[in-house]
This record gives C-alpha cells, structure tokens and sequence, in this order.
C-alpha cells in the first residue's frame, strides 16, 4: 500500500506545480526517470508551425532548454531524440544501464530528460529525451540539427502534415477525436485516402499491402525513403526493382548495406501507390523497438501523395488532395 | 531433405538465373543477384557492376578467376554458366549493417536537388512597388504592405538561416517591418504570416525554392556606375564580362549630372563599358584599362581587397615573383614591385586560405615573416587567409608543444600550422558557412578542441570537434 501511495506521489507530482523541486542536471546522476511525466502547456485550438525543407526532411524551430534550433518532425521516433553533439553535458539517466543491452552499432541507447522543450506556442516540461549520435544527418545536409520530434510529442493533437504549404499544424481534439475548427488548408477537400492504424510504443503502425501479402509498416515522417526490411515475404519482395546496391555511412563510421530501388506497388488504406522510392536493408531487432514484427518503414514519399492528417484518437490516417494550381 | 539435396537444389537455382535472368541486378527468391552477360558491351557491364557498388572490381578478373576480393568475406559468391552469363549472389537476408531507429539513411541517387541557392556574379533590384529599401542607417528595410489581421509576421532568409522565429516583423499603421543589417551581397527571403510561407509578391526578383515555390531575392549593392554628362542622351546603358555583355540588361538611371546605376558585383575583375545611344564607350572617369586580346579597349573594375605580398630585403635580388594556389602556381605571372625596404605585390584574393611561395631570382621560399604554414604532399608553404571567419585557438596547457596544426573538413584535413601567442596557440583562417568539423594535431597527437564542448564520433571511434559558420550577412 505504501509502495502503491509513492507512486501515486510520483505520478501526480507534475500537476503540483513550481512548488515540485527539479533536480538539475548535475546534482543527481541515480533517479530513475521512469517516474517522471511530463504535462503539456498549449493554449491553442489550433497551432501553424512552418516547415523548413532540407532534402527530404521536415524541419521545425524549437527550443530545448536554453538550446534555440533545428528538429526534425519525425514519426518514426517514439518521443524527443537529442543529437549528442549539443547534448552531450546532460546526464544519463539510470535507465541507461538497464536497457544497455539495447546498444547500437553506434554506441549504446542513452535516456536524459530536458526541463522544457517549446516550439512556438506549445510547451512540453520535464521531458524524457534519448541522446543519440546525429552527426551524418547534419554532415549530408549541412544544417545544424539539435534533435528529432517524434510521437510521443505530436500524439496529443491531430497532426497535419501540408507540403504545399510547408505546414505542420497541431489542433487540439475532443474525446471523439472531432477539431473545433475546420483548417483552410482542408476547406471543401475530402480524404482521397483513409487508413486505420496501430498506436503502439508511441509508434504508428500502417497496415499496407503488397503483391497480396499484409504487411505492418512504420509511418516515418523522417525516413527520407521508404524502407523495406530483407526478412520481409519473398513474394513482396519480388515486386521491389534494384536500381543499386549502396553502402550508406552514418555516424561514427557505421554503415549499412541496401538495396535502392522503387516497389511496383503498394496498397496503404484503398490506394494503390506505385513505384515509390524505396530501399530493402536488414531490420532484425527493430520489431523489439516497435514493440511488433514491422517490414518497414513508408515515408517521405507518401507525403508528397497528399496533405497527411493523423488522427491519434481515431487511430485514422486521412490523406487529402493537394490543390494543383500554384499561386502564381 | 539432406544438406547434399539441400545444396544440389541451390546449385540448379543458381544456374536457373544465370540462365533466365537479364543482365542487371534483381531479387531472386530469397537471394540478390547481379548477372552479367558476356555478350553485353564492356562499357554497360562496368556499369552493371558500378551500380552494384563493386565497380572497382577487374572485368577480366571476375571472368578469368571468379576473383571478387574483399566482398567474398562478405559472402558474395559467384557463378559462371557456360553460356556466358555471370552471377554474383548472396542471400538478401545477409545484407549487413542494420537501419536503428532514430537513424536515418539515404542513397545520395536518391536525394531531392535541392534548389542551390546560385552565387550571384552581380545584381539589380526590381520591383513592382518597393518592398525592400536601404536605410540611412545602413541598414535594409523589409516591408509587407497591410495585413492588418495577422497575428504574426516573420521574416526568413538566407540571412537568418532561414529561421522562422528569429526575425518577427514589427505591426505599423501601413503593415509590417523589419530592418536587417546585411552585407553587400545576393539575399533570398521569404515571409512567415501567421505560419504560411509567401514569398514577396511586390518583388520581381525571385529564384525557385526546390519545393514548387520561389524565393524572393535582394541585393544589398556594393558599387554604383557613374556617368558624368551625357545628359542628352536617351539611353545609357552599362555592360560588361559581369553580365555577358549584355546589350540590353543594365539600363542607367538619369540624374541631374549624369548617369547612374547602383549594382551588386561580386569579389573579382571585371571589364566593362557604356553603351550611349548605340555607342560604345569606355568609363572616361576610370584610368584602369585592359585590352581584351582583340584590340578592344574596356574599362577595369576590380572588386575586393588587395592582399599585399612583401618581402623584406633581398635588395641585391634580380627578380623576385609570388606564386601559389591563386595562380596555379605560376612561377612567372605575379612580379613583385621594388621597394625601398625589399619586395611587394598588392593581389586582390577572393576570401579563402591560400597557400603560397616566393621566388627568389629562382629559389623557392616560404614567406619569413609569416609564421603561418601549411603541408602539401609534405612540401612546406606559407599561408594566407583572406577575410578570415574564425580564429582557431589552443589554450597555455599546450605552451610546450613544438608544433601545433589545426585540420578540418575546410583544409581536406591537411594540418595549418598554427602561430604561438602569449602562452597559447591561435590561426585565424576563412572557414565556410555550415558545418566545420576539425581536430588540433599537437607534436602529431590529434585532439579534439579542449575548450569546445560540441563534437561528434568519426570513424575512427574518436571524436571531432564540430563548429558553425554563420553566413555573413
């Protein structure tokens, strides 16, 4: 009983208020950050945030702390990654230890937390974030990159992803998952494309198919490409056209091998996409991070298909036309 | 099914695709194959291989000995049929590396073009109605007419890298402003109203963003054309080897005395001349000439500064001339001016680090009064940076050092020596906007930078030290 009260303490201790004493970075190096929540200030029914365009990534300004920059908008992160490079004073929390075993080619998993992370009029504190080495992405596009946002961030909103506009818009939602107000980007359009999917570890899991075969994939706003995993049926992997075989570096001298080419089709909700950019590689051991044996990853390529709109309480993914007409 | 069964069935599908498949690379079952026809043009089964990542493997070794080097260890086979036809195989399970969460891979083939933002050799405003203006203050002026009911207004550039709240535009009674301090130069910019994106529909310069959209364009201007009289003139305009010779573009502007035209130009020679009324002629208030090779005179415009070279002594020399990278080294182009004191050469440098030598009535030398040096293929030169943008420095724990470099991403990871001042170690040195990843090499250790906190892994498992340039504004 007493165990089940510290834990209520805990659990409720974000709604306490400034009173609730914060340990900085450098006083205690043991708490467990399980323990910790993090509370969402955000007076906004609807929130606008540009987009900045760097290849195929999606980049918003935010603030971490004292850190002013670059993040990528990235679903296919559970919650907020941190680049190591502008991180690296921040302290580890104790879990690191216990999920080491998870280690990477390119060191091990490490958990911090960060006291705010704000970007523009939304305002997340107490935050758990992951560290990890994100080098390569700032060595290939030479922009500075403090972190990646990812689900655990977005997921209390619907999320509008608008490439015509370069647009991320957040709009609060009630129980039934319906907005306030309808967005001007959507007005007089409807879903072209709709598909239910899986939340599951702060992951978006899509059913899609291919060549018959229902496969689970990762909606991964950061995946500059669609990505197929080699364990993945024979029979889908037969429809995949190799252009060419690539090693790819990444940080810390990391590298893995693929195979690039584009898929001859693939059935997301009612629509069939065609050639699509895509690269097979080995996946083993990321179902653990999802939680559920996935066979990849879809995503930039499909946001160029449409204005995205994920809705985290009806587990619905609506994909809407783009006007066609330019402004000019 | 025993493992000989197991092994002979894998033998007749092997040989199944070398027989079936056409020359390229595809998924076979649970394998990835790369075949080659022996009838294909040697040129297209290079490219087959290159395609599959082993271009530097022989031809003629994979046909004459199966020979696949370092990718047999991992676990590449090959297979030669009778009929001609090769294959290089491996179970497509077996790709190695893994994509990790949290990482992100692309095949630079796959990479969107960005929209380059193009260097501009020279430039001139124009506008429907003016939007952007030069203040007084020496400042420029970014206006966005009305908009009363706009809840926000940012302005985004090339100036601010593009940020998206790092400049918010003031509300006035007549619509929004912001006012920059930005270097003579080529701007590309966008507005920000209440998180939409628009570019300035008042400008007329504008360049596609990559993305289906434009970027307007203003040129902070750094030179005006002036022609004294002319005043009965109906037309003046000014051309040169900055536009092509462009007859038509550069139209001057009318003032009481003369004519005219406020432009950008970049760093650099340039040759021009004044088109009045259909004749030609060349600037008669700039003494600089230069005949182009052709008996035609023009006018010389040189933008920049002079770098000078001296040399102190050597007064007994014959001959002393400067060579180096600007010049492709070049033993006999650049010869220095006597001078009371020893030998000089003003040279206007675009910025950049540039390594160089004198020659002396024929012996090479380093500069002597430049305590700055760096390696090329082990030959020791002086260095010079011009318009540096970042001074490098090593605090008084290393005072002892013999010798402290610096390398980076900037150098090709050459080391640039560096000077000692007071207890310490510094060079200043021109490093280009973006990402500089760089190492100290003290008495041939390489360190990371002690006194910066920010860097990243490299392949060696160790670390660089990463710093941002900023653009200059």
């Amino acid at each position: 009983m007493r165990l089940r009260c510290i834990l209520l303490v805990f659990l409720f201790s974000p709604f306490i208020g400034e009173a609730r004493a914060i340990p900085s970075p450098n006083e205690t190096r043991a708490l467990d950050l399980h323990l910790y929540g993090n509370y969402i200030k955000a007076d906004f029914e609807t929130l606008i945030i540009p987009i900045k365009r760097i290849n195929r990534l999606l980049v918003v300004e935010a603030r971490v702390d004292t850190l002013v920059g670059n993040f990528i908008i990235d679903t296919g992160a559970p919650g907020l990654v941190l680049n190591n490079t502008y991180f690296r004073k921040y302290w580890i929390s104790s879990d690191f230890i216990a999920s080491n075993a998870a280690s990477t080619s390119s060191g091990p998993v490490r958990n911090t937390w960060v006291n705010e992370l704000e970007v523009k009029e939304l305002r997340l504190e107490q935050l758990k974030a992951r560290l990890t080495e994100l080098g390569h992405i700032e060595n290939q596009t030479n922009t500075r990159i403090l972190g990646l946002l990812g689900v655990s961030i977005l997921k209390s909103f619907t999320v509008t992803i608008d490439l015509q506009q370069n647009v991320l818009i957040l709009q609060r939602t009630d129980r039934a998952g319906q907005s306030k107000h309808e967005l001007e980007n959507l007005k007089g359009k409807t879903p072209h494309n709709k598909s239910v999917f899986k939340l599951v570890n702060n992951s978006i899991l899509l059913p899609a198919h291919i060549a018959g075969k229902k496969l689970l994939f990762c909606l991964d706003t950061g995946a500059e490409t669609n990505v197929i995993s080699s364990t993945a049926p024979q029979k889908a992997l037969a429809t995949f056209r190799v252009a060419r075989r690539s090693v790819l570096l990444g940080t810390g001298g990391a590298s893995v091998e693929v195979l690039a080419g584009k898929l001859e089709k693939i059935t997301i909700g009612s629509v069939a996409y065609y050639n699509m950019n895509t690269i097979v590689s080995n996946l083993e051991g990321l179902g653990q991070a999802y939680g559920e044996s996935i066979h990849g990853m879809i995503g930039f390529d499909l946001l160029t298909k449409g204005i995205i709109s994920i809705n985290f309480v009806k587990k619905e993914l609506s994909i809407y036309p783009y006007t066609n007409s330019t402004d000019e | 099914m025993s493992k000989r069964w197991l092994l002979l069935w894998g033998m007749f599908f092997v040989l199944g695709w070398t027989q079936a498949q056409p020359s390229g690379i595809h998924i076979e079952g649970t394998n990835i194959v790369l075949t080659i026809s022996k009838t294909l043009p040697r040129s297209e089964q290079q490219e087959i291989l290159e395609q599959f990542g082993m271009g530097q493997l022989s031809l003629d070794s994979l046909w004459r000995f199966s020979y696949l080097g370092k990718w047999e260890k991992e676990g590449w086979k090959i297979q030669q049929s009778e009929k001609g036809v090769l294959s290089i195989y491996k179970p497509i399970e077996s790709l190695s590396g893994k994509i990790i969460s949290g990482y992100r891979y692309i095949p630079n083939e796959m990479r969107n073009l960005i929209a380059q933002q193009t260097e501009a050799t020279f430039g001139v405003n124009t506008f429907r109605k003016p939007s952007v203006l030069s203040l007084t203050n020496g400042k420029t002026r970014f206006f966005y007419e009305g908009l009363q009911d706009a809840g926000s207004v940012f302005l985004s550039g090339t100036f601010n890298e593009w940020s998206t709240i790092a400049t918010p535009m003031v509300r006035t009674d007549s619509g929004w402003v912001a006012d920059m301090a930005l270097a003579p130069g080529k701007h590309c910019y966008k507005f920000i109203i209440d998180g939409h994106w628009v570019h300035d529909l008042n400008n007329k310069q504008r360049e596609e963003d990559g993305h289906a959209g434009s970027n307007s364009i203003y040129f902070v201007y750094n030179h005006t054309f002036a022609l004294k009289g002319y005043t009965n003139a109906r037309e003046v305009i000014v051309t040169g080897s900055f536009n092509g010779w462009d007859e038509r573009a550069l139209k001057m502007q009318k003032t009481r005395e003369g004519w005219v035209l406020p432009v950008f130009i970049k760093e650099g020679s340039f040759t021009y001349k004044f088109i009045v009324d259909k004749k030609w002629i060349t600037d008669p208030a700039n003494p600089q000439l230069r005949d182009d090779g052709f008996g035609n005179i023009n006018s010389l415009l040189t933008k920049g500064q002079a770098h000078l070279f001296t040399l102190k002594g050597y007064s007994s020399a014959k001959k002393v001339v400067v060579a180096g990278e600007f010049n492709n080294w070049n033993p006999g182009e650049l010869k220095m001016q006597k001078t009371e004191s020893g030998w000089e050469l003003p040279y206007v440098l675009a910025a950049g680090n540039y390594q160089y030598k004198f020659i002396v009535d024929g012996t090479w030398m380093l500069d002597p009064a430049n305590p700055l040096s760096a390696d090329m293929g082990g030959e020791q030169n002086s260095l010079v940076a011009i318009n540096p943008t970042h001074t490098f420095m090593l605090k008084s724990v290393y005072t002892n050092a013999r010798e402290t470099k610096v390398a980076g991403n900037f150098n090709g990871w050459t080391g640039y020596s560096m000077a000692k001042v007071g207890t310490g170690w510094s060079i200043s040195l021109y490093v280009p906007p973006g990402k500089c990843l760089y190492k100290f090499i003290v008495d041939d250790q390489w360190i990371i930078d002690p006194n910066n906190a920010q860097w990243e892994e490299n392949e060696f498992g160790e670390g660089n030290s990463v710093l941002w340039v900023r653009n200059q504004q």
